[in-house]
């Protein structure tokens, strides 16, 4: 079900308003805010407590969440978040509560959007908003005429979207209103000075409304109210998304071609945009000018506001003084010192925030466009390791301030032509001193990778974090050439998001356009077009009675036909979308750091860099290929169940039918280096890469096959399938074969994997292999790297390593069957960790506990 | 020949990424066996496969490429490999001739005579030394360990690439008067590397699911110390031993 935030208030208010109601409002984020505006205005009712530990202090009102055990018992406290990871901490600490007295404000399964469409201008602020847009034209131009005393007048979420809706109304180009709206933005961000840091700046997002769609219902909307599209088929991509046949994140993953700002400083990019505003006379392209004028000056004040402030605190923190002296040059100038080039860095980056085209926001190659200053630096003797490093994690540190603003934010290190440098060793060293989650690194490995940066990367590796994502340079460059790109820049690669290559700079791909998940498709197959968990219908291109189906190479051949029919449909539908951005949202700040943006005067969501592809990528692919099998040997080969019996099969989950789930396990499986199997997982990847080149008539179509934690999401909304998962479970993860099936070890799931044609999957694919800590010895490390070598030869292009820690084994013990090929190892006695009797298992995990200290 | 297991991507069992192969049978009975199945044929019968040599030759083949790289290949352990001398030599044989690096793991307590025959084609031999005194050896292990040290002696004689295995149990095979006599021993035997396998209770569980008799149940793994102990003794007779 669809439903407005606010209407979803309203209707759960409805039933807790009486003349005694005490309503506690937990926690006060902007769904919190939400409820209190309209419980407050609709409905004339003072809250009794607000809930958040976050804002204590701000307000006498707000308590902190120890106040909850003392609430009597006619309170009702309602949960305003929709994050089911934060729902359940909260759920926590409420757990001495009785239930009747907790009301989940939006429960889960139903999809909400925002209310942008209801507000109006109101009347009283109309003159203010006129002054400020006024005011703001003024600051363009460097004429600080102060309007900050009309911004204080008001709460600055409630400004925000007034002055949005203003700007709809009195400006009509899109990209200006964006513009106006950044610069806004810019006034009225939360800054602060942390005395500790020793670079300015911060991540935190809040009161700032971004003009992006809220969800890809939106999206549809839009194309459906302008008749791109007709309403009966946005009904079926909207039944699509709710049975997570598709998935889709726009915007965002890209790598920002920051290096070259960096070079020349702010003032020359105005000054090219200057010049080019003054030549050009079409108009549309003359709008996008002034929109990068504005959004160079938007980000010039955000610098100029916190140099005042860091001024302000110098009397306390001397230092200060130094980090605003700097700020000062950088405003201008091109940046002179390895600490003025990370400072600058960083306000690119946090702006990027306001334009709230957050996700996957990468950094690209920063050992690599970051080395002039510091060699500079070195040479000089104005900064030392120390200081360099202090840099660093500091820079870090803000990177992981706030996972919701800013996350799956990628650096790039090392790759081609011996580039790795002291930095890309310092970038990793950051990395294992902060333990943040953010940002994932990604090394690139060739041949001469040296040894060095091996080590310190295994290190890494070794302490569980996961990173850096290892990536052969000769396949990947080789997939983004085979995407059109020349060889120089595919060369030049960065990593975006999770896994997916990209040009710096020059490449906006959407990379998590749209996911199509294939074992739903087979699904589909088997129920008519109806998705049996949300009874939502997807109708594919034939329907056909099971049994009509003679022989398994029918079922193959049909399944083919319906893949391509998909996949013809998520091209025509990621075109379609992604056309809704030129028109709707465009980024005026992201254009600012494209490559041909600017010589062409068009925003990059219209094209305006060098390469624009877009993205399909897959999911579900082993339990596909493992589920083919299964149907071919059990219904067809020995005939043990005609194929009509499975639609019951897999909705009783294999209940009573214990004998045909036994003989799927001896099934082989995708991931065991058996040639049946991979067989058919090759020439599945072949077919979607041929049909997605069917689709290139005016983009490229690029394959990725990983699938970040949506596997999971995905197999929720699914029932058994055939392979043997249950239930809800989730689906394999990227490439890698199911879960708990790969039990002949990493180097037969090297083998199976490289059979698939990675060289030709330009949008990145993932291997996750999982290890305990105790591979990790010295020798193991360098036995590790001589199989991903070999690996990397046999035409591997990504892997990454699960060093498994202490939770994980205990829910490994717990749940043996899915972490069949767990291997541990103590001294030269290598074995799986399920294969243990649980006591010797609770030493491993208490010996890994010692480990840790 | 007669297996328990082949497990793939070793990287304990000599150098490089190798599969192990382990084969049934066994001429000692150790106190610390972490591999009864592949001992006690009686009790674990079942766990023990036949496969031809075309098969287990088509199964190791499969890591090649990883076994290129990473200078490893195929080991053969146990049980005692060469309890099964004749299927052994076919199969050594055949991975010498495709270019597979070779590694045994024994105990050799067999004539020297009957190693000789395959030792061209073999690369590594990976011997364990378990004790020297006779007596301490006999109570471990249950047999003599007269001829292990002859046939210990006469293929560090062969020039074959040699390493030695010393089990640290403390206090059963392991003391500072043994460690002693051990070093005295390896330094006639020069190996070229000795590594030292701390005792663990790994094998523990395979005991109780057969309600087998453990009579180690109340030992412990060696201490950090203990084996920096032992590494110093050895330092006095010239060897650098290592362990993880």
């Amino acid at each position: 079900m669809i439903i407005t935030y606010n209407d979803q208030v309203r209707q759960v208010l409805k039933n807790y308003i009486t003349d005694s109601a005490q309503i506690v409002i937990y926690p006060f984020g902007k769904r919190g805010r939400q409820l209190k505006k309209i419980l407050n205005k609709e409905y004339l009712i003072k809250e009794k407590y607000i809930v958040d530990n976050y804002y204590i202090g701000e307000n006498t009102v707000i308590k902190s969440d120890e106040l909850l055990p003392c609430l009597s018992k006619d309170m009702v406290i309602m949960i305003c978040c929709e994050n089911r990871e934060a729902k359940r901490q909260i759920r926590d600490t409420l757990s001495k509560i009785p239930d009747s007295q907790i009301v989940d404000v939006f429960p889960n399964d139903r999809i909400y959007i925002s209310n942008r469409k209801e507000i109006d201008i109101q009347a009283s602020m109309l003159t203010d908003l006129e002054n400020i847009f006024h005011g703001l034209q003024r600051l363009v131009f460097g004429n600080d005429i102060a309007i900050y005393s009309i911004l204080k007048k008001y709460d600055k979420e409630i400004l925000t979207e007034q002055f949005e809706r203003y700007c709809t109304q009195y400006i009509s180009s899109k990209s200006l209103q964006r513009a106006y709206s950044l610069l806004l933005a810019a006034l009225l961000k939360e800054i602060w000075v942390d005395d500790a840091e020793c670079l300015l700046g911060n991540a935190g997002y809040r009161h700032v409304n971004s003009t992006y769609p809220l969800n890809v219902y939106e999206e549809i909307w839009s194309l459906e109210k302008k008749n791109r599209i007709s309403k009966a088929e946005a009904a079926k991509i909207e039944d699509a998304y709710e049975m997570r046949l598709f998935t889709r994140f726009p915007g965002g993953h890209v790598v920002p071609g920051y290096e070259a700002i960096l070079k020349n400083g702010l003032s020359c990019k105005l000054l090219q945009v200057k010049n080019k505003l003054a030549e050009e006379n079409n108009d549309i392209k003359n709008l996008f000018y002034q929109s990068q004028f504005i959004v160079i000056r938007a980000l010039q004040e955000l610098i100029k506001r916190y140099i005042d402030m860091a001024y302000e605190h110098s009397d306390i923190n001397i230092k200060l003084k130094k980090i605003a002296r700097n700020c000062e040059c950088i405003l201008y100038d091109a940046p002179r010192s390895f600490e003025q080039a990370l400072q600058l860095l960083w306000f690119f980056h946090e702006f990027m925030i306001l334009e709230g085209n957050i996700k996957g926001i990468s950094l690209g190659r920063m050992d690599q466009y970051l080395y002039t200053f510091y060699e500079q630096d070195m040479n000089i003797n104005i900064i030392d390791e120390k200081r360099v490093k202090t840099l660093i994690n500091s820079f870090w540190k803000k990177l992981s301030f706030d996972r919701k603003a800013l996350s799956f934010q990628n650096v790039t290190l090392g790759g081609r032509d011996k580039s790795e440098n002291p930095l890309t060793i310092f970038f990793l060293e950051a990395q294992m001193e902060t333990r943040a989650n953010q940002p994932m690194l990604s090394l690139r490995i060739d041949p001469f990778t040296s040894e060095k940066v091996w080590n310190k990367a295994l290190e890494a590796i070794s302490t569980g974090m996961g990173v850096p994502a290892l990536f052969n340079d000769r396949i990947v460059i080789q997939a983004k050439e085979r995407s059109g790109m020349d060889k120089e820049d595919a060369e030049n690669y960065s990593i975006v998001g999770c896994v997916e290559p990209s040009i710096g700079g020059k490449e906006y791909s959407h990379t998590e356009g749209l996911r199509l998940n294939v074992a739903k498709i087979l699904e589909l197959m088997l129920f008519g077009g109806v998705c049996p968990v949300t009874g939502k219908r997807y109708s594919l291109e034939n329907t056909i009675e099971l049994i009509e189906y003679l022989d398994f190479k029918d079922f193959y051949n049909q399944f083919k036909k319906e893949l391509f029919y998909l996949i013809h449909n998520a091209c025509y539908l990621l075109d379609l979308a992604d056309f809704s951005y030129s028109e709707e949202w465009p980024a005026p700040y992201l254009s600012l750091f494209m490559e041909g943006t600017l010589e062409k005067g068009k925003d990059v969501t219209r094209k305006g860099t060098k390469y624009c592809n877009l993205s399909v990528n897959f999911a579900g692919m082993a339990n596909v290929v493992n589920s083919l099998m299964a149907i071919k040997v059990i219904v067809f080969e020995k005939r043990l169940i005609p194929l009509t019996d499975l639609p019951m099969i897999l909705s009783k989950n294999f209940v009573g039918y214990e004998h045909i789930e036994k003989e799927i396990c001896n099934i082989p499986k995708y991931g065991n280096n058996k040639k049946i199997v991979d067989e058919l997982m090759k020439e599945l990847v072949e077919d979607i890469i041929f049909a997605l080149d069917q689709c290139n008539i005016n983009r490229y179509f690029q394959a990725g096959f990983y699938t970040v934690a949506l596997h999971a999401e995905m197999g929720k909304y699914m029932l058994a399938s055939f392979d043997g998962r249950k239930k809800g479970m989730a689906l394999a993860s990227s490439l890698s074969p199911v879960q708990g099936t790969d039990a002949r070890g990493p180097l037969a799931v090297f083998q199976s994997i490289t059979k698939t044609p990675m060289d030709k999957m330009s949008n990145g694919m993932v291997l996750d292999l999982r290890f305990s800590p105790s591979f990790f010895t010295d020798d193991g490390k360098r036995k590790l790297k001589d199989a991903i070598l070999t690996y990397f030869s046999m035409g591997g292009m990504e892997v990454q390593f699960n060093v498994v820690d202490q939770e994980t084994l205990k829910k490994a013990q717990l749940f043996p069957e899915q972490y069949k090929n767990l291997l541990v190892r103590v001294s030269g006695f290598s074995t799986y960790f399920v294969e243990l009797e649980k006591e010797v298992q609770n030493e491993i995990i208490l010996r890994y506990i010692n480990a840790e200290v | 020949m007669r297996i328990t297991d082949i497990q793939h991507c070793c990287v304990g069992d000599g150098p490089g990424i190798r599969t192990t192969v382990f084969l049934a049978r066994c001429n000692m009975r150790c106190l610390w066996c972490h591999n009864p199945e592949a001992v006690i044929e009686e009790v674990f019968g079942y766990s023990v496969k036949n496969i031809s040599e075309e098969e287990l030759f088509e199964e190791i083949c499969e890591d090649r490429m990883f076994f290129k790289n990473s200078g490893g290949g195929v080991t053969f352990s146990g049980g005692e490999p060469m309890l099964q001398p004749v299927e052994l030599k076919q199969i050594l044989k055949r991975c010498k001739n495709e270019n597979i690096s070779t590694v045994i793991e024994t105990a050799g307590n067999y004539p020297f005579k009957m190693i000789d025959s395959i030792l061209k084609y073999v690369d590594l031999i990976i011997l364990d030394c378990k004790a020297v005194s006779e007596e301490i050896h006999e109570r471990c292990t249950g047999v003599s360990n007269e001829q292990i040290l002859e046939t210990t002696k006469m293929l560090s004689k062969s020039k074959k690439k040699l390493w030695i295995r010393i089990p640290i149990v403390w206090d059963i095979n392991i003391s500072v008067r043994e460690m002693n006599n051990i070093g005295k021993f390896l330094e006639q035997i020069m190996p070229e590397r000795v590594e030292l396998m701390p005792y663990h209770k790994m094998g523990i569980s395979k005991y109780d699911r057969y309600n087998l008799d453990y009579q180690l149940r109340k030992i412990e793994p060696p201490t950090k110390e203990q084996l920096e102990l032992c590494c110093d003794i050895l330092k006095q007779y010239d060897i650098n031993a290592i362990y993880e």
